[in-house]
């Protein structure tokens, strides 16, 4: 089985994956994407009232394959949301 | 090994709890049994089964599981030799769930009918079995706080602290080091988190020098880190003072 590394970004701090995780294939590699995106999601809560978070696909020949991206930002109500600039990667 | 043996680790695991009286271990030690030699990931028994015999685990680690709509496994327990995870098939014939073995394993079936009629006889007996079940009752309690309010770092080093200390009570680990003969897929089914996930959030434990895992063996590196990640205190597993405990030096 081809393995997938899913490196991780919180702000601007990035967490390299250095073991990777056996994966069938892209379309598994993905979906385990999102659900880790959507699980690192609910562990940080509630730090703050922004939260921008990346997880980054890398297949087993170092090519970036998917990138999934989750933002939150809290705001009281009539204020809108000033969204937060973050650097591109 | 004989079945005399088996039965012997039955005895063991009930007086974990409690201490019994000679004449109701050597009751015990008399039940029928009928070995089975499984392969890893056989079930003994699946969900909407009926069953007139129950299973003692005799080697090996045996699970309870459910499989959910989309395929997915969530495991609900994870059984050690000396366990009888289905005794309630006593009372309740039909099974709500599934009972697999993880690894492979050796399970001495037992009909209901020896089991109840020592129940009978023996109030002692009785209670020893009942008390098992609340027992599992308190691990399920502590189980569902950890995959409803555990983060996943906590919930993965809970597992370590529980397994470990239930090996030691049974004679199986020296309190520092035991097998582990599960995959990160099971672990992460009986945490109900994705394999990368646990993949993670595993290294982030062991890069934090709490446990070692080599070849299918836990080796816990600083046990008062590890209880403290996982706020694992062990009240919940009812051992006898006598049962092996985990001492932090």
């Amino acid at each position: 089985m081809p393995s997938y590394f899913f490196h991780t970004r919180d702000g601007q701090k990035l967490e390299i994956d250095e073991e990777g995780t056996d994966l069938p294939d892209d379309q598994t590699a993905r979906n385990a994407a999102k659900e880790l995106l959507s699980a690192l999601n609910r562990e940080k809560l509630p730090n703050g009232d922004h939260m921008s978070l990346s997880v980054i696909v890398q297949n087993a020949e170092g090519a970036e394959i998917y990138v999934v991206n989750l933002r939150l930002d809290v705001a009281s109500a009539g204020a809108p949301a000033a969204p937060k600039r973050e650097g591109t990667r | 090994m004989d079945k005399q043996h088996y039965l012997e680790r039955l005895v063991l695991k009930l007086e974990t709890h409690v201490p019994l009286p000679s004449a109701e271990r050597e009751q015990l030690l008399e039940l029928p049994l009928t070995l089975k030699r499984l392969e890893a990931n056989h079930d003994i028994v699946r969900e909407g089964e009926l069953t007139k015999q129950c299973c003692l685990v005799a080697e090996g680690l045996v699970c309870r599981y459910k499989i959910v709509g989309d395929g997915a496994r969530q495991i609900l327990s994870l059984h050690l030799p000396g366990d009888i995870p289905d005794i309630h098939s006593l009372l309740i014939e039909r099974m709500d769930h599934s009972l697999g073995t993880l690894t492979p394993a050796v399970v001495g079936l037992i009909p209901h009918e020896a089991v109840r009629t020592l129940t009978r006889a023996s109030y002692r007996i009785s209670e020893a079995f009942w008390r098992e079940t609340l027992i599992e009752a308190a691990i399920y309690r502590e189980w569902m706080v950890g995959i409803g309010r555990r983060a996943a770092p906590s919930r993965i080093a809970h597992l370590f602290c529980e397994f470990i200390t239930k090996m030691t009570a049974i004679g199986l680990s020296d309190g520092v080091t035991c097998d582990l003969p599960l995959t990160q897929l099971e672990i992460a089914d009986a945490l109900g988190l994705s394999t990368v996930h646990m993949n993670k959030k595993l290294r982030e434990i062991r890069e934090a020098k709490l446990i070692r895992i080599r070849a299918n063996r836990l080796t816990v590196l600083d046990w008062k880190g590890l209880c403290s990640l996982a706020e694992f205190d062990p009240d919940y597993l009812h051992l006898q003072p006598g049962a092996a405990k985990i001492e932090s030096d």
